[in-house]
């Protein structure tokens, strides 16, 4: 009976109560939640972790709650005190009395009467008006609500301020490793746009859109621009541990950039602390590599005998993927490297062909010990990541033992003074065939094989050559009267001999000191063995090296006195750094190796320049005696000396004349042809209007009009500057021009589409403007050549002695001690033949013809100028001739195998002139150079006759 | 008994003073012994010395490198003045000589003799040949000159036999163009000598005299720590470099008192006082022969005057002085200053009956080259003589050097030239009679010694061959005819499938014998 009066009551007061209270808690955790989320978009962990707790202490409050009433409900105990304690306070606390008292005598019989005190709880429970309660659960309820609906409201506020920052706190609270879960965007109309490095030359921007993986190349720069859909956020351009900030771009929106420089998934963000949420479409963006350029070497890789190496021709091909800047062709031997520039570009051009060539006596190569490893490099242009070589496979090119080639060449001449010792010895014992014929045919044959052949791509230098095939003649020629076949042959086999000394002295030096440089290698190889972890490397330079050293010793003992001596130190300290080595004992190696490098350096006899001992104990050694067996090089060479001296002075006296002519000219006063000229100027203008302007297609009447056309305005300006030489130039390439065209136009009169009256009128008018022109250039000429008359009878007297002095060392160079080849005196004496009439036409006034005459005769004389018998032609110091080929002082992609001076090849000399040849042709396509004169216009013009 | 306590309390403290006093007199040496030491040779001496010094300084570190490098240590001598504290203290280009001769000596072959007490030092292997004749020559010339200076050397001696002029200047520190310059082949200095090898001359030199001049030389620097005047330097070297040895054909040609009396009268006096720093500096190799022969004639001269033992007593007043002024010595052992003993050697020499006209060299005392001798002409035959013999026509090449003979026979050069050409002819005699003897010569020329040593071993004069065999290698041992006792082997093309030339039975001279054909042949 209690029991039920007691749920009444409950249920009464829950009914009422229930739905407010569970209300009021939700509305907590409701508010808990929204206001943490404003909490929780601060993004720190100390933010979030307020906030989960917050939330979870609201959640768990609820839940405690709502299981207390649960259990409160099931205790009639707390049932009374709950419902009837607030309903009727007096009441209720009687109640708890009586229920104590019934709880009491239930178990205690002593107590007092279990019935009773039930009867009593029942008849106060039953005293309790429900109306009462149901007045009091209103007004508990009540309170809950308005708790419930301050709480509700204060949500409502939160999420109603910015729903935004509600959802972004919420998602950044969930966050997990710094990403929200929930994607949001961030940017409106988001424009994504790829600016390709400049190098590139692409042109304008490219317009990206996320989703598809797109590939970029390096370096370009990608540019997000939009307007913020929620003004305040962070947002960041984000790809792996990178990001960018957006900026406000002053006109409303943000924009961030990105550079690619490796493969990325770029996305926008924005940042709350620690966490990002991102936006839920990406830009997966492929780096591209700008590639090394790649070079095809013709025949590469390939390895090759340098003694056998004849001339190697390099034809390379090279491409790059975005533009070449520069190809290279670079040697590289041991530690040694040369790079030659052979082409440079504008960085635009993606692929280029071309070629150089490689001497066997190239001063490198002629420098090296060690395989020479020959590419073809090729620089592109990429300012991104650094421009980057590609280079060729290689050629390698295996040299000769150091001296090699020279001790080749010695033993070469040293066979034509055996055979000329032969002779002699046949001679005085009276067995030599006398007759002349055989002797003319067998030995200047044999020195003329010996002089020409290449020895490991050493040539016998010219001056040498020449002197040996002088005194070839010389013993070929038929005896004089009172002259003494002996004493011919004796002559020329001491001149052959103290040429071969001097060869083999000057060789020796030149050997020595490229040895010198392989010992320093070597020391070089045991330093670094000594000294760094490299020391396999070292070791192996160091082997490498004395193998070199012992092979050029070897040769270099093979050149004669100094030779000999020289090579026989250098196998001494070879031995000793072998010795060290043998032992590991790279310190002694270095020494040793280090003092061979600087003995070889000062390449002298042993004794130096004394040449007997004995002073410190007195006793002189005797010697045989202290002449010269030969005077033949010295007279030589005094005649070869004198030879050039008379190169040098004709050319002077003909840029003397040169100069005369010039200056007559430009002495004329001419102001008063100037209203003519312009006048006549304007009549080849007005004769020029009936032909067809330049467009028409090649080959055609009307193309060979227009020529014509070109032509002729260039002589009206050149009538204008009163310059008559081109204007008479101009002329005549304009008529033949229009001869062109009428021939042109008689073959095809149907497909002229020219008015041939025209063009025959052109033709007369511009005829007879040619005659007044020529007609001017010829007074012009004359009064020039009167007013330098005085200057031409000079030179005249001049040009006559330099033609005496060429007559007379063409005659001295018929003598035996001096004697010439035959051809330089061939060309001497054709000189002097031609001096002679050019002294006359200067003489006679005419300065034209008698500049033209000296010309010829100045290739002649050089023709016939060859050196001296010491000269090298460059061949022994490799230094000077590399500092001659230097690409940075000859200026220019032409230059790669120019050389400076004026030195003109013979035209007998093969392949060397065919090469001139070719660059003349080349050169004489260009604008004027300094470096083409003087000795390119000589042969031009030699070529043109 | 408290009188002996007092006594014996007076003993004990006396004790102790003088045995403070012995070690305060034991004490450190000074760096000018050490110094003295190492300037005498005695390396010994001095390397104990340094040991007992304890206190380091630069002054010892340099002493340190001057012993080391008078050891022969270039390694340690460069490695010690490395350092710029060192280097800049270091007046004497001690550094620089240790540098340099550190890379002549690295890996060279080194050669101990105990029982001769020798150390050689070659710089080229190859002379190894050698070593047999070097030692010989050391030993024999290092006891007469013990003898005559009254000094001994300490063992081992240090040689070291350098390959050209460029090493000798390395290894010595004489300037490279003054060695050039005045031919020098030897130097003495650092307590070795230096010498370089003979096959850096073309025609050899006189490396025995030559060894036993700079032996001397070290002598001198022992026996008066080196206090001896350049003068006297170099006049006792040159008294003493033909004195170890049985007289020889042009041993005093030209006679030195001959050439400084017609220096003194053609006003071409060098001076004995006058020498500069060195005889090697002189400007000219004329200027140092004269100066070579009035040092030789004057130090002769003295030692004639004074006898050896006051010669002895000289160099031990030197050393005692400690000046390189003579004078005091002088004085000392004979009453005179050295400008006396000069003015009484000049009057000696004007007092001598002249063999030639003031201002002229003496007259020729042996060979007859006439005067009108041409050296084109001459230089022409013996090259084309030179040329024909090379290729196997010996005939020929004797009609070659028959004109040049005529023009100079007393060239010995040419004369072996002459004898070689018929000797290849298989003329024996005519060889005899071409090659002459040594009364129409006028030097010594190895190869000429060597063909005549041939043709006496021929003819049955075994001694007179050996003599003239001795001789040959005292000039040219490298040359092909002397190191083969007059053979040689012939190069020419027609030589193929000759019999061996043959070789010397000695075994010292068949290995060198040996090597000089197989550098030629290389």
């Amino acid at each position: 009976m209690v029991t039920a009066l007691i749920e009444q009551l409950s249920g009464a007061w829950r009914r009422v109560v229930g739905p407010a209270s569970r209300s009021a808690a939700l509305a907590l955790v409701l508010a808990v939640l929204l206001g943490g989320a404003h909490l929780a978009r601060l993004g720190t962990d100390a933010a979030r972790a307020v906030v989960g707790v917050g939330l979870a202490l609201s959640v768990g409050v609820v839940l405690l709650r709502s299981w207390l009433e649960r259990r409160a409900w099931r205790s009639a105990r707390r049932t009374i005190h709950r419902v009837l304690v607030s309903a009727d306070p007096a009441l209720g606390r009687k109640a708890l009395r009586a229920l104590s008292l019934a709880e009491r005598t239930a178990h205690d019989s002593s107590a007092g009467s279990a019935e009773l005190a039930a009867l009593h709880l029942e008849r106060l429970m039953a005293s309790v008006s429900v109306e009462r309660v149901s007045r009091a659960a209103t007004r508990r309820a009540s309170r809950y609500r308005v708790i419930g609906y301050a709480l509700i409201g204060a949500a409502f506020v939160a999420l109603l301020v910015s729903p935004a920052r509600v959802v972004e706190g919420l998602d950044v609270l969930v966050a997990r490793h710094g990403r929200a879960p929930l994607h949001l965007a961030w940017l409106d109309a988001p424009q994504i746009t790829a600016k390709l490095p400049a190098y590139l030359r692409a042109g304008g921007d490219r317009l990206l859109s996320p989703g598809e993986p797109v590939e970029l190349p390096i370096g370009t720069q990608l540019v997000f621009r939009g307007v913020p859909l929620r003004p305040g956020r962070a947002l960041r351009l984000h790809a792996g541990e990178r990001e960018v900030p957006f900026v406000a771009d002053g006109a409303g929106a943000v924009v961030a950039r990105w550079t690619v420089m490796s493969d990325v998934r770029l996305r926008v963000v924005a940042r709350f602390g620690n966490t990002l949420i991102e936006e839920a479409e990406s830009l997966e963006v492929r780096a591209v590599t700008d590639r090394a350029p790649l070079v095809e070497l013709e025949s590469a890789p390939r390895t090759m005998k340098l003694a056998e190496l004849d001339r190697l021709e390099l034809r390379y091909d090279a491409s790059d993927d975005h533009g070449l800047r520069q190809i290279d062709l670079v040697l590289r031997s041991g530690g040694s490297e040369d790079r030659r520039t052979l082409s440079r570009l504008d960085g635009e051009v993606e692929s280029d062909a071309g070629g150089a060539v490689l001497q066997p006596d190239d001063p490198f190569l002629r420098r090296m010990f060690l395989p020479v490893v020959v590419t073809v490099e090729a620089l592109d242009n990429d300012p991104v990541a650094g421009s980057k070589w590609g280079k060729s496979d290689a050629i390698t090119i295996v040299p000769p033992a150091v001296g090699e080639p020279e001790a080749r060449r010695f033993a070469a001449l040293l066979g034509l003074r055996d055979e000329l010792t032969d002779l002699l010895a046949r001679e005085l014992d009276g067995s030599a065939p006398r007759d002349h014929l055989a002797r003319s045919q067998a030995i200047p044959a044999r020195v003329s094989d010996v002089v020409d052949a290449s020895y490991g791509g050493l040539s016998v230098p010219s001056g040498l050559s020449a002197f040996l095939l002088g005194q070839a003649r010389a013993l070929a020629r038929p005896l004089r009267p009172g002259e003494s076949l002996v004493r011919k042959t004796e002559d020329v086999l001491l001149a052959f001999d103290v040429a071969l000394r001097t060869v083999g002295a000057n060789d020796a030096r030149a050997v020595a000191r490229r040895l010198a440089d392989v010992a320093e290698e070597a020391a070089e190889g045991a330093k670094l063995a000594r000294e760094s972890e490299r020391q396999a490397l070292g070791l192996a330079r160091v082997d490498v090296a004395l193998d070199a050293l012992a092979k050029g010793a070897r040769e270099l003992r093979r050149l004669d006195a100094l030779g000999r001596d020289l090579g026989s130190v250098a196998a001494a300290d070879l031995g000793r750094a072998r010795s060290a080595r043998a032992r590991s004992d790279m310190t002694h190696t270095e020494l040793a190796a280090r003092h061979l490098a600087a003995r070889l350096r000062r390449p002298e006899p042993s004794f130096g320049s004394a040449r007997t001992g004995g002073v410190e104990s007195g006793a002189g050694s005797s010697r045989a005696s202290g002449g010269k067996a030969s005077q033949a090089a010295d007279h030589f060479d005094q005649l070869a000396s004198e030879l050039q001296e008379l190169v040098r002075d004709h050319a002077t006296e003909l840029g003397s004349v040169e100069r005369s002519l010039s200056e007559a000219e430009q002495s004329v006063d001419m102001e008063a042809l100037r209203e003519e000229a312009r006048r006549h100027a304007e009549a080849v203008r007005g004769a020029l209007r009936a032909l067809p302007l330049p467009g028409s297609e090649p080959g055609t009447a009307r193309a060979a009009a227009a020529l014509g056309r070109e032509h002729a305005g260039a002589m009206a300006e050149s009538l204008e500057r009163l310059s008559f030489a081109d204007a008479v130039n101009d002329g005549r390439d304009a008529l033949a021009a229009l001869s062109d065209a009428e021939k042109k136009a008689a073959e095809n009169p149907n497909g002229a589409a020219l008015d041939r009256s025209a063009l025959l009128e052109a033709r007369q008018r511009l005829g007879a403007e040619l005659s007044w022109a020529e007609q001017q250039l010829t007074q012009l000429k004359q009064q020039a050549q009167a007013r330098s008359r005085g200057a031409l009878e000079k030179s005249s007297r001049a040009e006559q002695g330099i033609a005496r002095r060429a007559g007379n060392l063409a005659d001295r160079g018929k003598n035996a001690e001096t004697a010439l080849p035959e051809d330089a005196i061939g060309a001497l004496e054709r000189a002097a033949g031609i001096m002679r009439e050019a002294s006359r036409e200067l003489a006679n006034g005419r300065g034209d013809r008698g500049l033209e005459l000296q010309r010829q005769a100045q290739r002649l004389l050089e023709q016939a100028s060859n050196g001296k018998t010491t000269d090298s032609n460059g061949q022994d110091d490799g230094r000077a001739r590399s500092q001659r080929n230097d690409p940075s002082e000859d200026g220019g992609e032409g230059g790669k195998s120019l050389r400076m001076g004026g030195e003109v090849p013979h035209p007998g000399d093969g392949r060397s002139a065919e090469d001139f040849r070719r660059r003349v042709l080349q050169g004489l396509g260009k604008a004027g150079s300094e470096r083409l004169s003087p000795a390119v216009k000589r042969y031009a013009e030699g070529l043109l006759q | 008994m408290i009188v002996s306590r007092a006594l014996a309390g007076l003993a004990i403290m006396l004790c102790a003073l003088m045995s403070s006093s012995a070690r305060a007199g034991l004490g450190e040496p000074s760096l000018q012994e050490i110094d003295d030491a190492i300037t005498e040779l005695d390396v010994q001496r001095a390397r104990e010395l340094i040991d007992r010094v304890t206190t380091e300084s630069p002054g010892l570190a340099l002493l340190r490198a001057r012993l080391a490098n008078y050891l022969g240590d270039c390694d340690t001598v460069a490695a010690i003045l490395s350092s710029p504290e060192l280097a800049a203290a270091d007046t004497t280009g001690l550094g620089d000589v240790g540098r340099r001769c550190a890379g002549v000596i690295a890996g060279a072959t080194v050669i101990e003799d105990a029982g001769s007490g020798i150390r050689l030092v070659l710089q080229d292997d190859a002379d190894r040949v050698l070593v047999p004749f070097v030692t010989d020559v050391v030993v024999r010339a290092r006891a007469h000159v013990e003898h005559d200076l009254g000094v001994r050397f300490p063992r081992p001696l240090r040689i070291v036999m350098v390959r050209d002029l460029f090493s000798l200047s390395a290894v010595s520190g004489l300037p490279l163009a003054a060695a050039e310059t005045t031919g020098t082949v030897a130097v003495a200095r650092w307590g070795r000598v230096t010498i370089i090898s003979p096959r850096a001359t073309a025609l050899g030199y006189p490396w025995e005299d030559t060894m036993a001049h700079e032996l001397t030389h070290l002598a001198l620097s022992r026996a008066t720590r080196d206090f001896a005047p350049l003068w006297l330097q170099e006049g006792v070297a040159k008294r003493e470099e033909t004195r170890w040895r049985a007289p020889r054909p042009f041993d005093r040609t030209p006679d030195p008192t001959e050439t400084a009396r017609a220096a003194m009268l053609s006003g071409r006096s060098v001076g004995i006082d006058k020498l500069g720093p060195s005889i090697a500096m002189l400007p000219t190799p004329e200027a140092a022969s004269i100066a070579f022969a009035e040092v030789a004639s004057f130090v002769s001269y003295w030692i004639e005057q004074n006898g050896a033992p006051a010669f002895q007593l000289l160099l031990d007043d030197l050393k005692g002085l400690g000046s390189h002024d003579a004078d005091g010595a002088m004085r000392s052992v004979t009453g005179f200053p050295l400008t006396y003993w000069v003015a009484r050697w000049r009057a000696a020499l004007m007092a001598v009956p002249p063999e030639a006209r003031p201002g002229e060299p003496p007259t020729r005392a042996r060979g007859s080259t006439p005067a009108r001798a041409k050296p084109d002409e001459l230089a022409r035959q013996v090259r084309l003589g030179d040329l024909l013999q090379a290729r196997g026509y010996s005939a020929a090449a004797s009609l070659e050097l028959a004109p040049a003979l005529a023009q100079a026979g007393s060239e010995a050069a040419i004369r072996w030239r002459a004898a070689k050409a018929e000797l290849g002819a298989g003329r024996i005699e005519e060889a005899r009679r071409r090659l002459g003897t040594v009364a129409d010569v006028d030097a010594v020329v190895g190869p000429w010694f060597a063909l005549s040593g041939r043709l006496d071993r021929t003819a049955g004069a075994g001694e007179a061959a050996e003599q003239a065999f001795r001789l040959g290698i005292s000039a040219d041992p490298l040359s092909e005819e002397v190191a083969c006792e007059g053979s040689w082997a012939p190069r020419s093309p027609g030589a193929i499938g000759a019999p061996p030339p043959t070789v010397p039975k000695d075994p010292a001279r068949r290995a060198l014998c040996e090597a000089v054909r197989a550098s030629s042949r290389d």
